[in-house]
């Protein structure tokens, strides 16, 4: 799925000069991490989706003045751009609802509403983790990425990045299965 | 007592990702070209403030003009400050401006005025090496006796006398009140060690001019930078080509603001420019300040230009080459000055005569011009990033004239955003 180095640092240096066609590549070669990685954090799908073009935009604007380092470090260069999307999203939200005199009332929450059918609340599972400890499970298991680029792209070691996915896988466990009870 | 199910999270993680079908896919990104940028070049502001720009230059070369001494003008006509953004703006208005003439003309304006902002720097690091001219008490003798030979050269003027003393290519300025051959001469001696007073006699041409020294005279101006700042201002009026007047003018004005002091002369084939200040020189008995008179005669191919301003009018003026009188008036506030015209059109032929004197002078300056132009650009460049930072600095302590020039800006940005939007 993910192309070589070589190739990855071709893509990002012919956007960076504008060309759509190598930035398409970049897409396709993110665009379901990324997608993973927002959708963890945000319920409704279609909130998802125009994020996550949000967050595409951005990176091709963003890619201007982006040094190509390493793959885990562009890596990280994108979720970085992602959590701004979210965060702006949250605030924007927020804001909104001061404006309109609307209650935020629990249902409004990202934590709350509507979940994609069939799912074992998965969502909600994972947000009960801290918020380093979702990512690093999200980045591995949604979007693919090795303990070793996960280290890279959140700035731990890469065994401080397998211990806390551990950790999390059991408290995980203990969340499905206390809800159960 | 219910049953734990060990469930398999990683199992379970790898079921619910999230995942966009194809059809998804693809309209994202449909969405998402279309609001890529078309180009890579953020939109510069620089169209919005050409506009200010104009009238904030405008305000400032009226304050300049109106007489006021050396810090309202250097202050007044700063086009640079305006400016300063402009640089990157230029090779991003290169890109997009190829398509219309009225864009080029914006686009040479725009060049003219980097070049004036270049024309500044030159003359800024010119005045700071007015100190190492020297002074004879303050520097030591100077020694002559090694070289293979020494030129002196003393010109007398009304209020001092310049004596310069050039050796391996090396001037040295020297002033003094001595007016008469033997005094310069003794003077010369004072501190010319390892020279007889014979040697210096022999190396001296002596001449009485009747005027008021001029900063150029005085050394203020060292050759080297004459050639940069020739250079400079050939570029400026490279620009002016096809531009309508009304730029032109402006450009010449600020060119004439920052040459004020100088009185630089430029041969070229060309192009001709003398941007005198002060007195002129038929007013002999008007010793009225008001009567300043600054003129730009610029002369391209068959035309020539000539922009005046006296007693606070602003003329310009169109001559074309092929008939000698026909002289007519592109702005001409005043329509009853066609006596004073007359007189200027004599006095403008006089000046002229001078000028070829001094064009051989400057063909030798224009074969130096290639040797030193290199090294011009590196220092060019340092010396906009210097200027840059300075102008910054300045910008704190700028008072009036340019203050309010900068409100006007702000005010006509606000006015263009709301424009847009509406």
């Amino acid at each position: 799925m993910d192309p070589d180095e070589e190739t990855l640092k071709e893509y990002i240096e012919a956007s960076k000069r504008g060309d759509a066609e190598s930035f398409r590549r970049l897409y396709d070669v993110l665009v379901d991490s990324v997608f993973g990685f927002i959708q963890a954090r945000v319920s409704e799908r279609e909130s998802a989706i125009d994020l996550t073009q949000d967050v595409f935009v951005g990176l091709y604007e963003s890619l201007v003045r982006f040094r190509y380092q390493s793959r885990g470090e562009f890596y990280g260069f994108v979720f970085q751009i992602a959590r701004r999307t979210l965060a702006r999203h949250y605030e924007n939200r927020h804001t909104k609802a001061k404006k309109e005199r609307v209650q935020i009332d629990e249902s409004q929450l990202p934590d709350q509403g509507k979940e994609h059918a069939g799912s074992h609340d998965i969502n909600r599972a994972l947000r009960t983790l801290p918020s380093l400890t979702q990512e690093i499970v999200t980045l591995h298991h949604w979007g693919g990425y090795s303990f070793s680029e996960i280290g890279e792209m959140l700035h731990l070691t890469e065994s401080a990045a397998r211990v806390r996915h551990h950790r999390a896988l059991g408290a995980l466990r203990d969340y499905f299965n206390d809800a159960l009870t | 007592m219910s049953m734990k199910q060990p469930y398999d999270i990683e199992h379970i993680l790898n079921t619910e990702k999230p995942t966009l079908t194809v059809g998804e896919r693809t309209d994202m990104w449909a969405k998402i070209h279309v609001k890529l940028p078309a180009s890579r070049t953020v939109r510069s502001p620089y169209m919005a403030f050409l506009m200010d720009y104009k009238r904030a230059v405008v305000a400032g070369l009226v304050v300049a003009l109106l007489g006021g001494g050396t810090a309202q003008v250097a202050e007044a006509s700063r086009p640079g400050d305006i400016l300063f953004p402009v640089d990157r703006a230029i090779e991003e208005a290169r890109l997009f401006l190829a398509q219309n003439d009225e864009s080029r003309i914006t686009l040479k304006v725009m060049m003219s005025e980097e070049r004036l902002i270049e024309l500044r720097s030159i003359l800024e690091e010119e005045m700071v090496r007015i100190d190492t001219n020297t002074n004879p008490r303050a520097e030591p003798s100077v020694s002559i006796a090694s070289t293979s030979s020494f030129q002196i050269e003393a010109d007398v003027f009304f209020d001092i006398t310049v004596v310069k003393i050039e050796s391996n290519d090396r001037k040295t300025y020297h002033t003094t009140q001595a007016k008469t051959r033997e005094e310069v001469i003794d003077f010369v001696h004072s501190f010319l060690l390892d020279v007889t007073e014979n040697e210096i006699d022999a190396a001296l041409s002596f001449e009485t001019e009747d005027r008021d020294s001029r900063a150029k005279d005085r050394g203020e101006m060292t050759l080297k930078e004459d050639v940069r700042v020739k250079n400079a201002v050939r570029e400026v009026l490279s620009n002016l080509d096809g531009m309508d007047d009304d730029a032109r003018e402006r450009i010449l004005r600020s060119l004439e603001g920052e040459l004020q002091d100088l009185d630089v002369d430029i041969d070229d084939d060309r192009v001709r420019v003398r941007a005198e200040r002060g007195k002129s020189h038929e007013d002999d008995n008007d010793d009225d300040n008001d009567n300043d008179e600054i003129r730009i005669d610029y002369r391209d191919g068959e035309t020539r230009v000539r922009i005046e301003e006296k007693n606070g009018e602003i003329r310009t003026e169109i001559k074309d080459n092929r008939s000698d009188d026909d002289w007519f008036h592109t702005m001409n506030t005043d329509n009853s000055s066609d006596d004073s015209q007359s007189n200027e059109r004599d006095s403008d032929d006089e000046n002229e005569n001078r000028n070829s004197d001094d064009s051989d002078e400057s063909d030798e300056i224009n074969s130096r011009d290639e040797a030193d132009d290199e090294d011009d650009n590196e220092d060019e460049d340092k010396d906009e990033e210097d200027e840059d930072e300075e102008k910054e600095d300045n910008e704190d302590e700028d008072n009036s004239g340019k203050g309010s020039s900068e409100e006007d800006e702000e005010d006509e940005e606000d006015e263009d955003e709301e424009v847009n939007h509406n």
